[in-house]
């Protein structure tokens, strides 16, 4: 009697010993979330080449003025460079066309913003040159992990400058 | 009795070794789910590494980059040499071989299985050109991956912004 | 009496010994394939690994990247390497890589240096050992060995005439001639090594961003009873900056030729592209009747020139490179776009 108690002991230790492991397995291999790496690296490659791309980008209408000046010259209220039409008016809607093109039709989630505070992760509507940001707020649009690309642009304020900012999120 | 006992005691040895083998199994069957789970992530993270570096490469090819006596210019590609070694959707104006898409098998090596075009979004939107594409008879699935990128054109020196497109067959 | 006992005993034993024996096999074999299998795997993760550097070294210019590899050693050809004698060798695809023929140790130095020929035609790989030595010997006052001594890493062991030379330990040693020929006595402390771990390069010519004459030589082999260099291996050209460096950590002539020649390849296409661009630009000028038709009509002759260039006319490169730098100024003088 005492020795086969023993051995069924001895089996239940073992299936306790295996029911350990097996649930160490499950918790550490099995549910162990994936490394993003290339994730990460996409994502803040797309915000950087985004914005170099389009503040070098050249706009027939405006005298073939690049996008970097243009936006100077949205903040500083000059409408000369795309005149008749108004220069912030006709950045937004090229703007919102290039967007419309490139992120909307691959399903990028992003929030793009001009501010002239580097700290702002929202635009104050009356100090926002461009309001392109819409509606929302980052917190809205991106509610997981985010990438963001920021360019200072010098205008001829001394001291101020304005700031895109392009979040790419998940 | 004591052949009957020594009879019982053989089979309950054999019994224990059936038991044994049959856990064994149960914990290589285990380990091989795990191991091919693991070199699935391996391969898949290695994909979309293999992607991400096929675009690094198209962007920095010297047959497409934008150069001024060797000073390159990132993230922008040459609309002449762009011409020079693609195919132009429609129909090309300039006759003769296309440099990379002409001799995309001396380019496998650097592109494997994979598609790559260039689409200008602004100013114009109509114009695309497939640099390279050589598609797999089978392929389970394709990686999409875009990098937006400044289209330069010697003859008018102006900027355009464009979108390289890089599908990678796997 | 009966003795069933005893033999019952020894029948118990008997199943003992084959269920244990059967037990051991069949853990041994579980073992001996998991080791083998994760020894692929990892000689794979390596391969993996070093290929992304290679890649990134690639794509970056002028970019010098040490890196610890977990690998006892790495063997080079001309089209790929091979992992602590792994079985397959690694195909290094399109990169142009200069390397020794061998590399021992977990330390690598990788460096991309771009071959301009005076366009950029594609980066140049090297890679090489902290553990291997270089001796450089020249003339002080010879530009060539003045320029030789500023575009060779920091990180890397160059000894700089040295007065004396010592064994220092190190598993390969490469001797570099800046305008000299070989000397015997170089060689001497050294004679225990085999011929391919000790080699010389000797570079005859003015100054590196022109064609070179390169003569490569190799110790003689063990046991001969004159120590010294042995009869010159190959003769061969350099031409601008890249391929003098390829040079330099290439001791396998044929792994030079060969590299070069892909390089070749690529100058052959690159140059074809730039033609087509100077045609249209060409065609484009003269629609508008500007001066800068000039120097892109000028250019093709020299871009024709260029693209039929192979190892034998490595040399004349000098000249056509010259021509073409002379009307880029042009172009560049009236404000036209430039021809590269």
């Amino acid at each position: 009697m005492k020795k086969s108690q023993m051995e069924i002991m001895g089996i239940a230790i073992i299936v306790v010993l295996l029911s350990l492991a097996f649930l160490f397995a499950v918790k550490f291999v099995i549910l162990k979330e994936p490394t993003e790496q290339s994730k990460d690296y996409q994502q803040s490659e797309l915000a950087g080449n985004f914005i170099n791309a389009l503040l070098d980008t050249n706009d027939p209408q405006c005298s073939d003025i690049k996008y970097s000046t243009l936006f100077q010259a949205c903040y500083e209220n000059d409408n000369g460079p795309c005149s008749p039409l108004n220069t912030c008016d006709h950045i937004e809607s090229r703007i919102e066309q290039i967007l419309a093109d490139t992120f909307n039709q691959w399903n990028v989630n992003y929030f793009f913003m001009v501010t002239t505070n580097i700290d702002d992760l929202n635009p104050i509507p009356n100090l926002d040159p461009i309001p392109l940001s819409g509606p929302n707020t980052l917190e809205e649009v991106c509610k997981g992990n985010r990438k963001v690309k920021i360019q200072p642009l010098p205008t001829n304020t001394p001291g101020q400058s304005i700031y895109l900012k392009l979040f790419i999120c998940d | 009795m004591a052949s009957k006992k020594a009879q019982i005691q053989m089979m309950e040895t054999i019994a224990i070794l059936f038991i044994f083998f049959i856990i064994v199994t149960i914990a290589i069957i285990f380990y091989f789910n795990i191991a091919k789970a693991n070199t699935a992530e391996k391969i898949d993270t290695f994909q979309e590494l293999s992607k991400i570096q096929i675009a690094q490469l198209a962007s920095t090819l010297p047959e497409l980059q934008c150069a001024q006596e060797n000073i390159i210019r990132a993230n922008c590609v040459d609309l002449l040499k762009l011409k020079a070694s693609s195919k132009q959707i429609p129909q090309p104006i300039l006759p003769g071989p296309r440099l990379i898409f002409s001799n995309s098998n001396d380019y496998f090596d650097l592109f494997s299985f994979s598609n790559i075009t260039v689409k200008q979004i602004y100013p114009s939107g109509a114009q695309e050109w497939t640099i390279y594409n050589k598609q797999p008879l089978e392929y389970q699935s394709k990686r999409l991956t875009f990098l937006p990128l400044s289209l330069y054109d010697p003859k008018l020196e102006t900027y355009s912004f464009a979108l390289m497109v890089v599908e990678v067959y796997t | 009496m009966k003795k069933r006992g005893e033999i019952e005993v020894q029948f118990n034993w008997i199943l003992v010994l084959v269920a244990g024996a059967v037990l051991f096999l069949f853990f041994f074999g579980i073992i001996n394939w998991a080791k083998q299998s994760n020894e692929e795997s990892s000689s794979t993760t390596i391969s993996t690994y070093f290929d992304s550097i290679l890649t990134a070294s690639a794509v970056k210019e002028e970019t010098l990247n040490q890196v610890t590899i977990p690998a006892k050693q790495i063997t080079f050809t001309c089209n790929g390497y091979r992992v602590n004698n792994a079985a397959s060798l690694q195909n290094i695809r399109n990169k142009i890589i200069f390397a020794p023929t061998r590399i021992e140790g977990a330390e690598l130095i990788t460096w991309s240096a771009s071959w301009n020929v005076p366009f950029r035609v594609t980066n140049f790989l090297m890679v090489t050992s902290p553990n291997i030595r270089y001796i450089l010997r020249g003339s002080s006052g010879d530009l060539l060995f003045e320029e030789i001594q500023d575009i060779f890493p920091a990180e890397l062991q160059l000894d700089v005439n040295p007065p004396t030379i010592e064994d220092e330990n190190n598993y390969k040693v490469r001797f570099l001639y800046a305008n000299q020929g070989v000397d015997d006595a170089d060689v001497a402390p050294f004679k225990k090594y085999s011929a391919e771990d000790i080699t010389a390069l000797t570079i005859t010519g003015a100054t590196i961003d022109e064609s070179l004459a390169l003569t490569f030589h190799a110790k003689k082999p063990v046991g001969d009873p004159i120590s010294g260099w042995a009869s010159p291996v190959e003769s061969s050209t350099s031409f601008a900056r890249g391929s003098l460096l390829g040079a330099l950590f290439t001791e396998d002539p044929e792994h030079y030729v060969c590299a070069m020649n892909k390089g070749l390849s690529r100058l052959n296409n690159i140059a074809q592209l730039y033609k087509q661009r100077s045609e249209e630009l060409k065609a484009y000028y003269f629609s508008l009747s500007s001066f800068c038709e000039s120097p892109h009509f000028n250019a093709l002759t020299t871009l024709d020139a260029i693209a039929a260039t192979d190892m034998n006319t490595l040399a004349g490169l000098s000249g056509h490179s010259f021509d073409l730098i002379s009307e880029n100024q042009n172009a560049r003088s009236g404000s036209c776009a430039l021809i590269y």
